[in-house]
């Protein structure tokens, strides 16, 4: 069964259509809801609640964009609807973008301290998941899940100019969190300290 | 003099496309003789390919299990339609063999109406039947008679688009439907005489009346035989 298939099936309340369609983008779908709120069982029940509107508005589905693409925008909302529902405020990018204690600290004329060689996937997914809350979601949305400026912002209700900033202030406590995890940093790091 | 972390949000807009030549180009200069931004360049790249490399992560085996649910309570999956009398005694993989099924039903059933048609008219009853007033018996045939008079205006009726039906069916088919009509037809002429031979039983005229309704029944079934195949 094709995915417009299935979509059709869908619509006229196929159990094997839903089951399809489930398959296809169940994997995209919880692993976008666990990156942003990092609690397995928060990520399945958002994911849930994502298939679910999905189903309920299927039929509303024009084709006008590429399903996937429709479906993820559907679970984005969802997510940011639950978070603030939850109470992040402090999603708002503002707080997190003065707030300079996650900050790395500013290192000048340091050694190379390249990450090459080190970044693997566990690790690289616990420093995401470590991110304070604005920068992991500004960071999951435009460098995994590929989103413009313009779309984070209008998404987060915040200006273009604020996204880009949030996104090098993801990338700078990233890198901070990865050489963290580096050995050899860490030993030229003891050896420095007084 | 450059300040390096000014630089390095530039760097950061650079590898994504979003600075302006002007600036694009004192990245890149600075790149050339700063060690530091050079290595943050270095890193920010390591990161970019690593999360490249990502892979989608699976849910656990029971979110459909919830999600099923959910949605069959939402009444968002459908139910399977009711199925006719005929479709759900017959086998559903083997739509071919559905009129052969038929004709064993039917020949299973009126094999034990013609060994009852015998006992009524060869012995006495199987059951003793127990007395009755005779004007209670009167209205009792009386009503038999006229439920037998309306089956056989529905037979009527129906023998008209079954037959049109059988016209329009695929050969074989259309011959399984004619054999079990048949078999049908004998059965009720057998159930006929039974009555003839004793006008006054109720049980007699009770039979003539189950065959008059398996009767309609088959040509109902014929008339949609659409929805059995």
């Amino acid at each position: 069964m094709t995915e417009a298939q299935a979509i059709a099936g869908c619509v006229a309340g196929d159990p094997q259509a839903f089951e399809v369609l489930y398959n296809l983008h169940k994997r995209r779908v919880y692993s976008l809801c666990l990156r942003m709120v990092r609690d397995p069982a928060e990520a399945e029940d958002m994911s849930q609640e994502a298939f679910m509107q999905l189903f309920r508005k299927i039929g509303t589905f024009r084709g006008d964009s590429a399903f996937s693409t429709w479906m993820h925008r559907l679970t984005v909302n969802i997510i940011l609807m639950r978070i603030r529902k939850k109470g992040l405020n402090q999603v708002s990018l503002d707080q997190d973008r003065d707030d300079g204690q996650d900050l790395p600290p500013k290192e000048y004329g340091s050694e190379d301290i390249d990450l090459l060689g080190v970044v693997d996937r566990i690790t690289l997914e616990k420093a995401i998941a470590a991110l304070p809350k604005g920068y992991r979601i500004v960071f999951v949305l435009h460098d995994i899940e590929g989103y413009e400026h313009n779309e984070i912002a209008r998404i987060m209700g915040c200006s273009v100019g604020n996204s880009k900033s949030q996104l090098f202030k993801a990338r700078l406590k990233l890198r901070s969190l990865l050489l963290d995890k580096k050995p050899k940093l860490e030993k030229k790091q003891l050896k420095a300290s007084p | 003099m450059t300040d390096c972390p000014d630089i390095q949000e530039d760097v950061s807009l650079w590898m994504d496309g979003d600075l302006d030549p002007l600036r694009a180009e004192a990245v890149e200069k600075h790149l050339e003789s700063c060690a530091e931004c050079t290595a943050f360049h270095q890193d920010l790249n390591s990161i970019r390919h690593g999360v490249g490399r990502l892979e989608p992560l699976d849910p656990p085996e029971h979110l459909w299990t919830n999600l099923r649910y959910q949605l069959e309570a939402e009444g968002l999956i459908h139910s399977e339609p009711k199925e006719s009398f005929w479709a759900s005694i017959l086998p559903k993989r083997l739509p071919a063999l559905k009129p052969a099924w038929s004709g064993a039903i039917l020949a299973l059933f009126l094999g034990i109406g013609s060994l009852l048609v015998y006992d009524l008219t060869t012995r006495s009853p199987l059951v003793p039947i127990p007395a009755a007033s005779t004007s209670h018996q009167e209205d009792l045939l009386e009503e038999l008679q006229k439920a037998e008079t309306n089956y056989r205006a529905a037979i009527e009726a129906l023998s008209t688009s079954s037959r049109r039906r059988l016209e329009g069916l695929d050969p074989v088919l259309a011959q399984v439907f004619h054999d079990n009509l048949a078999t049908m037809d004998y059965y009720l002429n057998e159930c006929k005489q039974a009555v003839e031979n004793s006008p006054q039983n109720p049980l007699a005229h009770r039979y003539l009346l189950a065959a008059y309704q398996k009767k309609v029944e088959l040509l109902q079934t014929i008339v949609t035989s659409d929805s059995l195949l």
